[in-house]
C-alpha cells in the first residue's frame, strides 16, 4: 500500500489537470525523498549508526500520508467538507492539548508535539488541510452567510492561528494566517477588508517583536547575520555558505560538505540548503519552476472550477504547498528572518509529510470533480447542489452546516 | 472580462442575487473571482522570481566567495586534533599525553528544569555562584559556553545530574605534566593539534596514532570525537627518551639559580652518556610552559643548545690535546714554553693570568692544561701542520648536523680550508678554542669521544617507540659511531683534565668521593667580527674518572660581574649536576680517589 496506490485504480478516466497534479506530486516526493537520503544520512549515521534511520521512517510516513491521500482523491469533497469542521476542532483541541505542560513534548524550545507511540504527532500540521477546507467554505459562500456566523468563524480561526502562536509556533501560525487571508483574497472579499486585516496582523506582529527580546534578536540577526556568525547568526550563515557553495551546478548529489557538521537541522528546516548546494543554481531554478508549474496548473484548475468553494479549496491547498515551500527558501536563503518551516515532501517529519499529501489530495480532488464533471459526472451547479443537497437533507441552506 | 462558459453558465444566478444584495462590483473586472485566482497565483509567481533572483545573488554573484569560507570552516574541522602517543622519560614518568577534556555548552531553550534549579545543581560541580550562571543562562536561548577544560571525571558527573539542554564536547589536549621542564626537548602542540616545536614537530609522523580510515572526513572527525577516550585506552605505544627527569630537574634548576645570582641571558645543561650519545638531561634557558605556549615569548621557543652556535673557548683545549696526541705530533712528554704572551702577526694573545702571573715557562702538557694556558696550546698546536690540523677538524664534524632528532639544528662554522693554512692567526687562534663556532651540543659530542675511548656517537634524547611489553617497535636510525681518537690519546686527556678538578680552575666543581674530569671555559663574545666585552662561562666535566661514561657541559651566556668565569658560574651547576646523576644512576664512588679526599 505504498505507491502502488498512488498509481493504480481509477485515474485514466481524471481530468488531464488531476492526472498531470498527481504526477507532479509524486515528482515531487521522489525528489523530496531522494534530498531527504542525502541530507539525513551522515547525522543519522552520526547520531543513531544507521544513516537510513531518517529515511526509513519517512517512508514509513510516506505510506501512511499515502493511504490517506488515496481516501481524499477518492471521497467526494462534499463528504470531506462535511467532516472537515469536526476534524479541525478535534486538532484544535489536540493543540490545546500539547499546551499542558504533562503531555506537550518539548522540542528545540516549543511545545508542538504529542507523543504518539514512540512518534511525535504535530497537530498543528495536522490542521492545515482542514483549516483550508473549513476557509473554504466560510469565503466561498460569504456573501450568503450571515454576519454571526461570520464573526463566529472568523474568531474561530483567529483562535486557532492564536493558539499555534502560544505554543510557540510563530511560523505555522504565519502560514495559516497568510493561506486564510489569501483564500479570502481569491473569495473576492473587499479589498478594504483584507487591507485592514493584513494591517493589523502586521501590527500585531510589529507589538510582538517589540516585546519580545529573542524576536527581535531573530530579525536583527536575519538583517545581518554576518555580525554574529557564531551565535545568533549562525544558521543563516550556515544556510548561506551551504547554498552559495552550490554555485551554478552544484556538489552533486550526495556532496554537501556543510549537511556534515555545520547546518543545524539540515533534515527538515534546512534542507533546501542542501539541495541548493548539491544541485546550484540550475538545480534551484528547476525545483521554483517545478513549483511554478505546480502553482499554473493549479490556477487553470481553479479558474475551471465554477464552484465557489471547490476552487478556494484549491487556492489554499497551492498555497499550502507552494506557498510554504517559497516560505522556506524564503528563510533558508536569507530573505526572510529565520524560523522554523517544514519544506512539504522534502523536509523529515511525519505531520507535515500526511498534511502535504492530504492537501495535495485535496487539490487533486478538485481537479477532478471539476474537470471530471463535463464528462463523467456532470458536475452539478453550486445553485443544483444546494437544492439536491437540502432536498436530501431535508433542511435549508449551507448556512445550517456551518453553524457549529 | 469574459468567463469560461461553465462558469458562466452556473454563476448567473448568483450574480443577479449578488446584484440584489446591493453588490455591483461583486465578481466583476478587478473585483471578478477570476482575477483575484490570478492575483493569487501572480503573488506565488512573483516570489518565485524575488527567490530566484536572491538564489542568483547568493550562488553565482556570491557563489565563490561563500564556497570559500565554507571550505576554510571544513578545512578547520575536517583535521581534528589528531591524537598523539604518549611521551615518557627514561623511567617511565609521562611528560606528554593526550586528554579528553570537555567543553561545556548550555541550551536554555532546552531546559526542562528552572534555569535556576539548574544552576544550583550545575553551580558545585563547576565551582561557579549559581547566580551568576543563572545570569549567563539569560544571555541567549543556546549555545552558552559556560565553562572549558573539565576533566573527563567532572564532565561524568555532570552528565549523570541528568540534565536537559548541557552539552558537552569531548577534544583533545596534550598536557605536559612537568610544565616548563621538557618543553625545549619535546616542544608544544598546538590548538589545531599541529607540533610546533621539539619532538612534537620533528617526530610528529612517529608521535600521530594512525588515523581510521573513512571515506568522509567529517564523518571520521563525529566517531573520533566519540571514541577519543577509547583511542586514547587502547594506544599500546609510547615514546621513550633517554632523559631522567630527576636530573632533568636538578641541573635546570640549578641553572637557573646560577643564572639568577649572575643575571646571565642564557645557559644550557648537557647530560650525555658517552657510551652511546644518549642524553640524559639538557635544559635550556630561557624556556616556557608548553601548557600554556601561547604567553611564551617567541625567542623562548629557540633551543639554542643545537639551535645557536659559540665560540667554545678553554672548554675545546682538551680536544685540541687530543688531536695533537692522536695525531703523533707530540708524546706525552712534550714540553712548551710558555712566554705568557706572544705576537701572531698584528694579534696579541696572551694568557688569562698573564697579568697576575706573567709567563709560566717551560710546561708539560698537564700543565698546559691544568693552567688553560692559551700560549702553551698555540705552541702545542703548532706541532701540527695547519693543513693536517684543519683535516683534524673536519673529521670532528663541526660543519655537520650531530644528528640529534631536535628540530632547527645548526651546524658549526669552521673557516676555509685556504684562510685557514694560509694565515697563521687562524689555527693559534682555534688552539685555545676561539675563531670557530660549534653548538652546545656538539661540544658534548666531541668531549663524549675522550670518555667513550675516542668514538663520535650521535647525541640523541629519543629511545624509540615500544609497546607496553617494553618491546621497542620504532627507532630512530642512527649511524655507527665512529672512531676518532685512540683510547690512549683519550686516557691521557682525561688524566690531565682530572688535575684541572684537583688542582686548577674547576676546583668548584669538585663532588666528594668521585675522581672528575674538567675544564672551564671563559670566552670572549664576538659580535659582527669583533670581540666586545661579554663572555660566555663554561665548564665540562667528564667521571669517573677511573672509567669515564658521564659527559656534563654547563654553559652560561653573558654572566655580569667581573667574578663570572667557568669556574665560579659553570662549575657549581656542573658539581650539583653531578651529585644528583651518581645518585640517580648508581654510580659507585671511586675506589681511590686521593686527590679529592685531599682536597676535602
Amino acid at each position: 500500500m505504498t505507491l502502488t496506490a498512488f498509481l493504480n485504480l481509477s485515474a485514466q478516466t481524471w481530468s488531464r489537470e488531476a492526472r498531470l497534479l498527481r504526477w507532479l506530486t509524486l515528482l515531487w516526493l521522489i525528489i523530496g525523498l531522494a534530498v531527504l537520503y542525502s541530507a539525513s544520512y551522515p547525522v543519522a549515521d552520526a547520531d543513531y549508526g544507521d544513516g537510513l534511520r531518517y529515511f526509513k521512517i519517512q517512508l514509513l510516513w510516506v505510506a501512511l500520508g499515502l493511504i490517506g491521500f488515496q481516501f481524499v482523491v477518492q471521497t467526494s469533497l462534499q463528504r470531506l467538507l462535511k467532516i472537515s469542521g469536526i476534524v479541525l476542532l478535534l486538532l484544535v483541541s489536540l493543540i490545546l492539548v500539547t499546551l499542558m505542560p504533562q503531555l506537550g513534548v518539548t522540542v528545540n524550545g516549543a511545545t508542538r508535539w504529542l507523543a504518539l507511540g514512540p512518534f511525535l504527532i504535530q497537530p498543528s500540521e495536522l490542521l492545515k488541510p482542514f483549516l483550508v477546507l473549513q476557509a473554504a467554505r466560510l469565503f466561498g459562500q460569504w456573501p450568503q452567510i450571515p454576519w454571526v456566523n461570520r464573526c463566529l468563524w472568523l474568531s474561530i480561526f483567529a483562535a486557532v492561528v492564536g493558539v499555534i502562536l502560544l505554543q510557540p509556533n510563530l511560523s505555522t501560525a504565519a502560514v495559516c494566517g497568510i493561506t486564510l487571508w489569501l483564500i479570502a483574497l481569491a473569495a473576492g472579499l473587499p479589498y478594504a477588508a483584507l487591507a485592514v486585516v493584513a494591517g493589523s496582523g502586521l501590527g500585531l506582529a510589529l507589538v510582538s517583536v517589540s516585546l519580545k527580546a529573542y524576536q527581535r534578536q531573530r530579525i536583527i540577526s536575519f538583517l545581518n547575520p554576518w555580525a554574529d556568525p557564531a551565535q545568533s547568526g549562525y544558521q543563516l550563515v550556515q544556510s548561506l555558505l551551504a547554498i552559495g557553495s552550490g554555485q551554478l551546478w552544484g556538489s552533486g548529489f550526495g556532496l554537501s560538505q556543510q549537511k556534515l557538521f555545520y547546518l543545524p537541522i539540515q533534515y527538515t528546516d534546512f534542507i533546501f540548503s542542501v539541495y541548493a548546494e548539491e544541485f546550484g543554481f540550475v538545480g534551484c531554478v528547476a525545483l521554483i519552476g517545478l513549483l511554478a508549474v505546480y502553482a499554473s496548473i493549479a490556477l487553470v484548475v481553479i479558474l475551471r472550477c465554477a464552484h465557489p468553494i471547490y476552487r478556494l479549496i484549491a487556492v489554499g491547498a497551492v498555497v499550502l504547498l507552494v506557498g510554504q515551500s517559497l516560505l522556506n527558501i524564503g528563510v533558508a536563503a536569507g530573505a526572510l528572518p529565520t524560523t522554523g518551516l517544514p519544506f512539504p515532501f522534502f523536509s523529515y517529519g511525519g505531520s507535515s509529510m500526511i498534511s502535504s499529501l492530504l492537501t495535495a489530495a485535496l487539490l487533486i480532488r478538485v481537479a477532478r470533480e471539476s474537470g471530471e464533471a463535463q464528462k463523467v459526472i456532470d458536475l452539478p451547479t453550486y445553485q443544483a447542489r444546494r437544492v439536491r443537497r437540502s432536498r436530501a437533507q431535508g433542511a435549508g441552506s449551507t448556512r445550517q452546516h456551518l453553524s457549529p | 472580462m469574459s468567463l469560461p462558459p461553465l462558469a458562466a453558465r452556473s454563476r448567473r444566478p448568483v450574480r443577479k442575487k449578488a446584484r440584489s444584495q446591493t453588490k455591483p462590483r461583486w465578481r466583476s473586472g478587478r473585483y471578478s473571482l477570476r482575477f483575484r485566482a490570478l492575483l493569487v497565483w501572480g503573488l506565488l509567481m512573483l516570489s518565485m522570481m524575488g527567490l530566484t533572483s536572491r538564489l542568483a545573488y547568493v550562488q553565482l554573484a556570491q557563489g565563490s566567495a561563500l564556497a570559500q569560507m565554507a571550505q576554510q570552516q571544513q578545512q578547520r574541522r575536517r583535521q581534528p586534533v589528531q591524537a598523539r602517543h604518549s611521551i615518557v622519560d627514561r623511567q617511565g614518568n609521562v611528560l606528554a599525553v593526550d586528554q579528553v577534556e570537555y567543553t561545556l555548552y548550555v541550551h536554555p531553550v532546552l531546559f526542562d528544569q528552572s534555569p535556576a534549579a539548574i544552576a544550583a545543581k550545575l553551580g558545585p560541580l563547576l565551582e561557579q555562584p549559581a547566580e551568576q550562571l543563572v545570569q549567563q543562562f539569560a544571555s541567549q536561548e543556546t549555545g552558552i559556553k559556560v565553562a572549558e577544560t573539565l576533566s573527563e571525571e567532572l564532565s561524568n558527573r555532570i552528565l549523570a545530574l541528568g540534565l536537559n539542554g548541557l552539552e558537552l564536547i569531548p577534544n583533545l589536549r596534550r598536557f605536559y605534566p612537568r610544565g616548563d621542564l621538557f618543553s625545549q626537548i619535546i616542544g608544544y602542540v598546538d590548538v589545531d593539534g599541529r607540533g610546533q616545536a621539539g619532538l612534537e614537530y620533528s617526530l610528529q609522523d612517529q608521535l600521530l596514532l594512525p588515523q581510521t580510515t573513512q571515506s568522509q572526513p567529517a564523518a571520521r572527525a563525529v566517531q573520533e570525537q566519540s571514541d577519543l577516550t577509547a583511542l586514547l585506552a587502547e594506544d599500546e605505544l609510547t615514546l621513550h627518551l633517554t632523559l631522567d627527569s630527576r636530573l632533568q630537574r636538578t641541573a635546570q634548576l640549578s641553572l637557573r639559580r646560577q643564572m639568577e645570582t649572575y643575571g646571565a641571558k642564557r645557559g644550557t645543561v648537557l647530560v650525555m652518556d658517552a657510551r652511546d650519545g644518549a642524553i640524559l638531561a639538557m635544559a635550556v634557558e630561557p624556556t616556557y610552559d608548553p601548557n600554556r605556549y601561547y604567553e611564551a615569548d617567541v625567542a623562548a621557543f629557540r633551543n639554542w643548545a643545537v639551535s645557536d652556535s659559540y665560540e667554545p673557548g678553554s672548554t675545546f683545549k682538551p680536544i685540541n690535546m687530543a688531536i695533537a696526541l692522536a695525531s703523533k705530533a707530540v708524546n706525552s712528554d712534550f714540553t712548551v714554553y710558555d712566554e705568557g704572551r706572544i705576537q701572531i702577526g698584528e694579534w696579541p694573545i696572551q694568557n688569562a693570568d698573564y697579568s697576575a702571573m706573567g709567563g709560566r715557562g717551560t710546561l708539560s702538557l698537564t700543565e698546559v692544561m691544568k693552567y688553560s694556558s692559551n700560549v702553551g696550546m698555540v705552541h702545542l698546536m703548532e706541532a701540527l701542520a695547519p693543513e693536517q690540523y684543519f683535516d683534524w677538524l673536519q673529521r670532528l664534524k663541526i660543519d655537520q648536523l650531530s644528528g640529534i632528532e631536535l628540530p632547527a639544528e645548526t651546524i658549526g662554522q669552521l673557516k676555509a680550508r685556504e684562510q685557514f693554512v694560509s694565515s697563521r692567526i687562524e689555527p693559534a687562534t682555534t688552539a685555545f678554542g676561539q675563531g670557530f663556532a660549534l653548538t652546545p651540543v656538539q661540544l658534548l659530542r666531541l668531549q663524549a669521544t675522550l670518555a667513550n675511548g675516542g668514538k663520535l656517537v650521535t647525541p640523541h634524547v629519543v629511545r624509540g617507540l615500544s609497546d607496553r611489553q617494553k618491546q621497542l617497535k620504532w627507532q630512530p636510525s642512527r649511524p655507527q659511531p665512529e672512531p676518532l681518537f685512540d683510547l690512549e690519546t683519550t686516557q691521557q686527556v682525561i688524566a690531565m683534565m682530572e688535575t684541572v678538578v684537583t688542582d686548577g680552575t674547576g676546583k668548584p666543581a669538585q663532588v666528594p668521593g668521585y675522581r672528575l674530569a674538567g675544564k672551564t671555559g671563559t670566552a670572549q663574545k664576538a659580535l659582527s667580527g669583533r670581540y666586545i666585552d661579554a663572555r660566555i662561562t663554561s665548564f665540562v666535566g667528564v667521571l669517573p674518572v677511573e672509567n669515564p661514561r658521564y659527559v656534563v657541559l654547563a654553559v652560561v651566556d653573558e654572566p655580569w660581574g667581573d667574578d663570572a668565569y667557568g669556574s665560579t658560574v659553570a662549575a657549581p651547576i656542573v658539581r650539583s649536576v653531578i651529585e644528583s646523576l651518581v645518585a640517580t644512576e648508581g654510580v659507585p664512588p671511586s675506589s681511590a680517589s686521593p686527590d679529592t679526599s685531599a682536597a676535602e
